[in-house]
């Protein structure tokens, strides 16, 4: 974990006692450094002649600053371009004819991450990709390499964000949680006018600064053999010079007061209200205790706002929320798609009457019990393939310094208390914190006919 | 553990709870306040430095290392066995993790909707989960809960179904639900009063989202509003749903006979059959009629067909035209043509639209299938002044491939080859994916060995026939265009005479930017890419121009 993270003021809910359970997958692994500070997960499984290769910069748009959104991710494009022993524009190809279809790099708040299943045989492939990326990048970074990736990332906005219903109200929403400056405020994705203005010499220096390897990870799930594996690793990343991780600066955020916004949407046919509050981040005291609220709240056929606007009183076409925790903190959100005919008012007030309640009495045990099972099962359908198992030990070395945390992760559901799940809400979901945005279908010009 | 993981939230957010808050007024909207003032500096910049690192370049970086030796790789096997009923069984065992997913799936589907009542097999199949004659949707939805299983239902072009999911330990719970839902489903008019008025909603929805109309009116285009596949979803054919066509439609098609169960997980062929004999499925008889026969696609008179969507952020271009069936006997050739054409990120289509004019996120293209149909298909999410020019570029891709001014390489041929057989293992990586890899050989009618000889076939593919495939499949003349975008934005046109970032420049007539409507019907009008015309359509497929 990149993170200096700052104690809080007041005390986290107590700790939960760690029982390791014994039908919980076993994830089993090695993890170790090379002295230029370049960590390595192994995680052999010979039962398909398939390796992942995943490699963790522990850098994301969270570490970006003021006039430069959107570039941790513009970034990652440009990982793709060509380096000086692979070539311009031969990632994809180089793979395509080992048989690898599971490659690509994601970007978000906390970390970027780059990735190929490749056939066993190949391993060393994968290896030399990476390697190459990781110390040979600039050689062929350009102008126009650049340019092009930043039309390609504007279209990815275009064709994700600006194309869509409702994301007007999400950047909104963004904007009132997060003060400019904030690197949280424009999404992962950023602003137009701070991708245009993106020049090689910020490729550059980000990469020096983010892309050193003692700032990465690389995580290999698969068969081989282990001996083997540590000796290319050793060839293709070993001479690597040393380098210090960087530190990475946590930007808090900042307390808000409960305002009501609206946003008139071209594209958007129904209503829709999100309610949002600043929350806990990832792996915080408090961050389980919220997505048992969220659950018992939203979902499909159980949770109490489904119930009750969906279904009894039919106010909505769907409710949903989420306990959506990044590295510097969360939000908890509640989104509601109202029927024509719902009155927007009443519907508000029952939501915000049921979240009063969470924040008044302990979530039945049931309640509990469904979120527990969820995240069992979720986490064992997530192991199914090499390379979810390589995220899931990227994520827990990520934020908690130990790939082997899975069963600490299901024991925070498995242990938590009622009783705290209503403080935590108390604490959070508070009324005079609430910031609540309504989209409305725009009156005349706009979206199709 | 060796860091402290704790709240990171301002200070403002601890302290205590306070004195409940009285909750502000609802009603109209206020203005909002302004933002709050923060009682200590919320921004702190990052104070990384950048590292000056000298990374050796020794020799062996410079090649790409060879392979080493193949590991070996069977197939993870599929057993196919048949119930006292007539379900066909296909499972595929994996007992490495502790779960079950079943799906069994029944000949019906939105090919068997009556004219008027579009979408009827979607709403009734839905209709399943929407509780049992014991249990109401809520308690439905508990039970299943309660031991983190779903069951899902669904219905596509040509056959609907019911699946689950399970962790093996709940299987028999899940299960006894699950020949609930099949044998004594709740049907009842408020539920679908319910779902009819979200479905109508989720309607109006799609005609407002620009993403979502592409797929709303490609049908029509190509097969025709009359046709089963063409048929547009709307208010009024949700409305004329009743209670009762849904329990014909349920008793005409969810009929065990010839039904296929598809089975992947912890779990073996005498667990299966038990399974089934000690449950209300165990007495359950019948089976449904043959699927109607299809009318012949008539794809809609034109060549270009425009949507307006005023201020949409981007147009969605799709070439569309009718291909060749799974079934044909060039299907590997057509396999690797396609590939090349507009298959992967290494495409054509990709490495021109994205990689080198920047105009999208990405473009692919290629041909797809289902029982009765080969469809030919390009499409990408484009920069809205550069949709003009992007349609081009996808006719010219084809026209090159097809006329042959530039044939598939054989770099690009040998690439595609090696995919084919290299990434066997890959489609074969977890139980779930390898089940569907059966599954599609069991739509279409294909042996269940059909993988043994996969790669034999693939490498006998020549450059004449991939050559041969591309003159037959890619014929630019009955392939029509869909344009769905903001007709009044400005266009450009791609001017390679110019330096890199000068390259796109106004599309002019008369000394004035042409619109994209207007270049659409200069376009058809022109004949440039095929004759037919230019037809503006609504959000639901009707002609309107």
């Amino acid at each position: 974990m990149k993170a200096l993270l700052v104690l809080a003021v007041c005390s986290p809910i107590v700790a939960a006692p760690l029982v390791a359970r014994a039908d919980d997958p076993k994830l089993a692994f090695e993890k170790y450094t090379l002295p230029n500070g370049l960590e390595v997960i192994l995680a052999p499984d010979p039962s398909i002649p398939l390796v992942a290769v995943n490699v963790w910069y522990h850098v994301g748009s969270g570490d970006e600053v003021p006039g430069k959104s959107g570039f941790a991710h513009l970034f990652e494009h440009m990982m793709f371009q060509g380096s000086k022993n692979v070539g311009s524009d031969k990632h994809f190809e180089v793979l395509r004819k080992l048989g690898s279809d599971e490659i690509n790099g994601t970007t978000n708040s906390d970390r970027t991450n780059y990735f190929e299943v490749v056939p066993a045989n190949q391993l060393e492939t994968g290896l030399w990709l990476e390697s190459d990326r990781m110390s040979h990048l600039l050689d062929l970074v350009d102008k126009d390499a650049l340019a092009n990736q930043i039309d390609v990332v504007r279209n990815e906005r275009r064709q994700r964000y600006d194309n869509a219903p409702y994301n007007k109200a999400k950047f909104a929403l963004q904007a009132a949680l997060y003060p400019e400056g904030h690197p949280y405020r424009y999404f992962t994705i950023g602003k137009h006018e701070d991708l245009v203005s993106a020049s090689v010499d910020d490729v550059k220096a980000f990469y020096k600064t983010w892309y050193v390897p003692a700032n990465a990870t690389i995580a290999l799930v698969g068969d081989f053999d282990v001996a083997t594996a540590k000796q290319l690793v050793t060839k293709w990343f070993g001479s690597f010079p040393a380098s210090k991780k960087p530190t990475v600066v946590t930007v808090a955020a900042p307390a808000v007061a409960a305002q009501q916004l609206a946003v008139e949407d071209p594209f958007a046919k129904l209503r829709q209200i999100t309610f949002a509050w600043h929350s806990p981040a990832k792996y915080a005291a408090g961050d389980a205790e919220l997505a048992f609220v969220a659950d018992a709240l939203t979902r499909e056929g159980t949770g109490r706002l489904y119930k009750l606007l969906v279904y009894a009183k039919q106010l909505a076409q769907s409710v949903r929320a989420d306990q959506d925790s990044q590295q510097f903190s969360g939000t908890f959100q509640i989104t509601v798609d109202l029927r024509p005919d719902a009155d927007a008012a009443v519907v508000q007030q029952l939501v915000l009457d049921e979240v009063a309640k969470v924040t008044r009495e302990p979530l039945a045990a049931k309640e509990m019990a469904r979120l527990v099972a969820a995240q069992e099962v979720g986490v064992v359908r997530g192991l199914e393939s090499v390379n979810g198992r390589a995220n899931r030990l990227q994520q827990y070395n990520h934020f908690l310094g130990d790939p082997g945390k899975l069963t600490w992760d299901l024991d925070r559901f498995r242990t938590a208390q009622p009783e705290a799940v209503r403080d935590t809400a108390a604490k959070y979901l508070q009324r005079d914190r609430v910031i609540t945005i309504t989209t409305t279908p725009e009156a005349k010009k706009g979206g199709a006919k | 553990m060796n860091r402290s993981l704790a709240l990171i939230l301002g200070a403002a957010a601890c302290g205590g709870t306070p004195p409940p808050t009285p909750l502000p007024p609802v009603g109209a909207y206020r203005e909002p306040p302004p933002p709050p003032t923060p009682k200590e500096p919320l921004m702190t910049t990052q104070t990384a430095q950048p590292q000056n690192l000298e990374f050796p370049n020794e020799e062996f970086r410079a090649t790409q290392p060879p392979a080493a030796t193949v590991r070996p790789f069977t197939l993870p096997p599929v057993h196919p066995f048949t119930l006292p009923n007539g379900i066909k069984v296909y499972l595929v065992e994996q007992h490495h993790l502790p779960l079950v997913s079943m799906d069994l799936n029944f000949d019906g589907g939105s090919l068997t909707d009556p004219q008027g009542k579009d979408g009827l097999a979607s709403v009734c199949t839905s209709m399943l989960t929407e509780g049992t004659d014991k249990l109401d949707k809520i308690q439905y939805s508990e039970a299943l809960a309660d031991v983190a299983s779903t069951i899902n239902a669904y219905a596509g072009d040509d056959s609907q179904g019911l699946g689950l999911a399970s962790l093996t330990k709940h299987l028999p719970a899940t299960f006894a639900l699950f020949a609930e839902t099949l044998r004594s489903p709740g049907l009842r008019q408020s539920d679908l009063d319910r779902m009819i008025k979200r479905r109508i909603e989720a309607v109006k929805q799609a005609r407002g989202n620009p993403t979502a109309i592409p797929g709303r009116v490609s049908g029509a285009v190509l097969y025709g509003p009359t046709h089963p596949f063409g048929a547009v979803m709307t208010e009024q054919s949700l409305s004329a749903i009743t209670l009762a066509d849904c329990k014909k439609q349920l008793a005409t098609w969810i009929q065990p006979h010839d039904a296929r169960l598809f089975v992947v997980g912890d779990l073996t062929e005498q667990q299966i059959r038990d399974t089934f004999a000690h449950s209300p499925l165990a007495t359950w008889k019948g089976t449904a009629p043959k699927l109607p026969a299809l009318p012949a696609p008539a794809t809609m008179k034109g060549r270009i067909f425009f949507v307006h969507v005023p201020n949409a952020a981007q147009s969605t271009v799709l070439l569309m035209e009718h291909g060749p069936l799974r079934t044909a006997a060039d299907y590997f050739a057509n396999t690797m043509m396609a590939g090349v054409f507009g298959g992967s990120f290494t495409s054509r289509l990709n490495m021109n639209l994205r990689e080198d004019k920047g105009y999208a996120y990405g473009a692919r293209g290629g041909l797809s299938y289902s029982k009765h149909y080969g469809t030919l298909s390009a499409s990408a999410s484009v920069q809205t002044d550069s949709t003009y020019q992007s349609l081009l570029e996808i006719d010219r891709e084809l026209e090159n491939m097809w006329a042959g001014q530039k044939p598939v390489t054989q770099d690009e041929l040998d690439r595609e080859k090696l995919n084919a057989t290299l990434a066997l293992p890959g489609r074969f990586a977890t139980a779930q994916a390898a089940l569907g890899q059966y599954r599609s050989l069991v739509y279409y009618g294909l042996p269940l060995d059909y993988f043994n000889t996969y790669a034999d076939h693939v490498n006998a593919v020549t450059a004449a026939q991939v050559k041969q495939s591309a003159a037959q499949h890619l014929k630019p003349t009955p392939a029509v265009y869909l344009v769905v975008g903001d007709g009044d934005a400005k266009m450009i046109v791609d001017d390679p005479s110019q330096p890199k970032d000068k390259r796109r420049v106004p599309l002019l007539k008369d000394g004035t930017q042409v619109t994209l409507r207007q270049a659409l019907i200069d376009l058809a009008a022109k004949g440039d890419v095929g004759a037919g015309g230019f037809v503006e359509l609504d959000v639901d497929g009707r002609v309107v121009r």
